[in-house]
């Protein structure tokens, strides 16, 4: 068990922690409350309070449990890092074991977060852990793609590592055969590590061997394992190969013999899976961006696809299923000859023809063309060509998406049920990046895009940048707007009805990068 | 590795040619229509007077190599830059390439100009009827090789130019260049006469006059020996089939040029 000095004040001469520089990094909170829900997440910022929402108390965290005090703790963030205040709480806040409580060890001053440390709200003189505890996880290399997923033991014992021989079993390269067992009693849990490779964290401390009651939570490298009554919920880190990763210092082309740069300054990572939409006005260089990745401009730069460089690879580049804005089919053939003849010359997998036409046909169905396929194209309304324009690059069974306004001249009913067929394509961890104007006619964007790319052209010299490249409520965020349509507003030039404030984000989210 | 590649060629070529049987059917059945029409017309014209006089067989001749020409460069001249900017470059992106695409187009014109030249020759042979000289099947080949040699020649420009209305725009150049290059309408000299070895026309009509045996004719003027009496009819399809093999990669050539990069 370790106990801590309680850390000076703010604004006293404490010295940053090391390696947080001037700006703390990304934080999360990883809130358990009970083993069958997953936690919650949530995003540290400056000054967030915690406690129990009730009608005259709304804490930015809220928390449903009796034993919350209703302005139970706050958190806070400086250039030192982030820091943990409880609030003269009733039941006062353990942090990795110990209790900060206003009658018995006061928190004095705000408590000094590290990656990985615990915090509980539980009644602090009970041998047991009440039923409405709260234990909440500090961490600042908490992966949000992971998975969680429960294991309730038939058994007394759990192994746990790297072996199929293991219930809780991981891919993770840094797990050991075998990384750890718990054993199981009625109202606890003993861990005992079984290997010295890979260390097992309680309080925040690696430790041989220790029990845990209800509610409790242990880690091992970035997985933490929440104990209740018997069942274990934990994460499981994807083991995900490396997505597109974009430096892109400048794209050009040349225009009667002069160098006319298009697009700068665009660095950022898309991961499989990710469903990445790319927004921002006129000319700020959102088809050109894709384009850069095709392969199809002059680059200044290096793009990396699954770690091998992109540039100038056309095998690479050739292999992204890409619709652009004119729908590149034959128009007098049948949808059927046009995805058959698409899927014999460019799918990656290798079918005899009985399962090339079920493939096909699945395809089809998927996108709603499957009563379509004996038509010509040109038969086909709008929005089915659009679809079947998609489908032809679906039926390559590419891993890698890029659609250019495919949603254009659709109503928002049809928008919306081509954005959950290109979901369902990221969720089976394809990559798949959109640029569209129509986002703001669907309802829930950050149920639907896990990234968004905002371009933005400057006015100091017309050149298209990177304004942001985050998730859909980072980008609320870091704009301060309610939706997303407010951004494009904000950074579109005064002559196309915006604010012009383009110059501003871009350098701010530079800022904001260069820092990470 | 080469063998894959050469795999992935033969594959692309045959579900493009397959893919051209599909799409091209209706405009195919067009050009038969139209070429039949301008034989007969030509043939209404001509067929009384050929193969009494030298002048007359000649100009006859010389409409009926005019009439393939027109054909063949009817067949293509719009085919590859109709659908170049929006399709063919998209799928020279993903892994096509331009010489199975442009070998598909070869493939597939190489049938439709047998059924034309079958159905012109037809024409030609039944309205001449016992007047003919020479070996039919010979005037046959001719036809044919012209016709598929014209049609190279327009997917050259059907390849380099970025849309139809251009095309259209320099498609009577074409024509006017093998109508006044062939050296029948003019005798020609110096420079022009070295021009004249790569037209269609001049090699056509070496090897009708030789099958026909023009020279033979009442009439027949000494100026015009060279072309149908030094050439073999067998020489000249050779220079056609040389012709067909360098139009294809001058096709090839010219359609990887003009869709290599995004132009601004």
């Amino acid at each position: 068990m370790t106990t801590r000095k309680p850390m000076p004040a703010f604004g006293g001469s404490h010295r940053p922690a090391p390696g947080f520089g001037t700006t703390p990094p990304k934080a999360q909170l990883i809130i358990f409350t009970n083993v069958k829900d997953n936690p919650v997440i949530v995003n540290l910022k400056s000054n967030m309070t915690i406690g129990r929402e009730v009608h005259d108390s709304h804490p930015d965290i809220p928390i449903n449990s009796k034993i919350v005090s209703r302005k139970h703790g706050s958190f806070s963030v400086s250039s030192g890092g982030f820091f943990y205040e409880d609030s003269d709480s009733f039941n006062g806040t353990f942090v990795n074991g110990t209790l900060y409580k206003h009658d018995r060890n006061p928190c004095t001053s705000p408590i000094q977060l590290k990656d990985g440390d615990i915090l509980r709200i539980d009644c602090a003189d009970s041998k047991t852990s009440h039923p409405e505890a709260v234990t909440i996880v500090f961490s600042l290399t908490y992966d949000k793609r992971s998975k969680w997923r429960r294991e309730k033991p038939k058994t007394a014992t759990l192994p746990i590592g790297i072996s199929n021989k293991n219930l809780v079993a991981f891919d993770q390269k840094t797990f050991s055969v075998q990384n750890a067992i718990a054993k199981i009693n009625p109202s606890s849990c003993t861990v005992a590590a079984s290997t010295k490779r890979n260390n097992v964290f309680h309080n925040n401390c690696p430790t041989s061997e220790f029990t845990i009651k209800n509610k409790g939570v242990f880690r091992i490298d970035n997985n933490f394992f929440y104990y209740e009554s018997g069942e274990f919920l934990y994460n499981v880190c994807l083991v995900t190969e490396p997505g597109m990763n974009v430096r892109l210092a400048e794209t050009h082309v040349m225009d009667k013999m002069h160098k006319k740069v298009l697009l700068k300054d665009v660095n950022l990572n898309i991961d499989k899976g990710d469903f990445a939409l790319i927004i921002g006005g006129s000319g700020a260089g959102k088809s050109t961006f894709m384009n850069s990745i095709l392969g199809k401009y002059d680059i200044v730069g290096k793009i990396t696809i699954g770690g091998k460089e992109a540039s100038g690879n056309s095998d690479l580049t050739s292999a992204i299923a890409y619709v652009p804005q004119t729908l590149p089919i034959r128009k007098e053939e049948k949808l059927i000859d046009v995805v058959t003849d698409t899927c014999i010359l460019r799918c990656k997998k290798k079918m005899n023809a009985k399962q090339r036409k079920k493939f096909i046909m699945d395809t089809l169905e998927s996108l709603g063309l499957a009563g379509k396929a004996k038509m010509e194209i040109k038969k086909l309304s709008g929005g089915e060509q659009r679809r079947a324009a998609i489908a032809n690059e679906v039926v390559t069974d590419s891993d890698i998406f890029f659609l250019d306004e495919p949603d254009s001249g659709l109503d928002p009913k049809s928008g919306m049920e081509l954005m959950t067929n290109l979901k369902a394509l990221s969720d089976n961890g394809k990559m798949v990046m959109l640029i569209s104007h129509n986002y703001a006619s669907y309802p829930n964007p950050e149920s639907i895009y896990t990234k968004i790319i905002i371009l933005a052209k400057s006015n100091r010299d017309g050149i298209g940048r990177l304004a942001f490249c985050g998730t859909v409520k980072e980008a609320l965020e870091f704009f301060e707007v309610e939706s997303l349509k407010d951004i494009t507003k904000l950074i579109n030039p005064v002559s196309e009805n915006g604010e012009g404030r383009a110059d501003e984000f871009v350098d701010k989210f530079r800022r904001m990068n260069s820092y990470e | 590795m080469n063998s894959n590649n050469n795999d992935l060629a033969l594959l692309q070529i045959k579900i493009y040619t397959r893919k051209f049987f599909r799409t091209q059917k209706r405009e195919s059945f067009i050009s038969i229509i139209i070429g039949i029409l301008i034989t007969l017309l030509v043939m209404y014209v001509t067929a009384d007077k050929m193969f009494e006089t030298y002048e007359n067989t000649k100009s006859g001749m010389f409409a009926m190599i005019c009439v393939c020409i027109w054909i063949g460069i009817f067949n293509s001249i719009q085919l590859v830059c109709r659908e170049k900017n929006d399709i063919v470059k998209d799928e020279l992106d993903k892994s096509l390439r331009a010489s199975s695409y442009m070998a598909a187009h070869f493939i597939y014109q190489f049938f439709l100009c047998i059924i034309q030249s079958i159905v012109v020759f037809a024409i030609f042979y039944l309205t001449l009827s016992d007047k003919l000289e020479g070996e039919p099947l010979e005037y046959l080949i001719t036809i044919f090789l012209v016709m598929y040699a014209s049609d190279a020649m327009a997917f050259v420009l059907s390849s380099a130019v970025p849309t139809p209305i251009v095309a259209m725009t320099l498609m009577p150049l074409l024509l006017l260049i093998q109508l006044v290059l062939a050296g029948v309408l003019f005798i020609l000299e110096g420079g022009a006469a070295n021009i004249a070895d790569f037209t269609i026309s001049k090699w056509g009509m070496a090897a009708f006059g030789k099958i026909g045996d023009i020279c033979s004719l009442p009439s027949f003027t000494e100026p015009d020996t060279e072309l149908f009496v030094d050439h073999a009819a067998s020489e000249c399809w050779l220079y056609f089939i040389l012709f067909i093999i360098a139009f294809y990669f001058l096709s090839v050539f010219a359609l990887k040029i003009t869709t290599r990069k995004i132009k601004k």
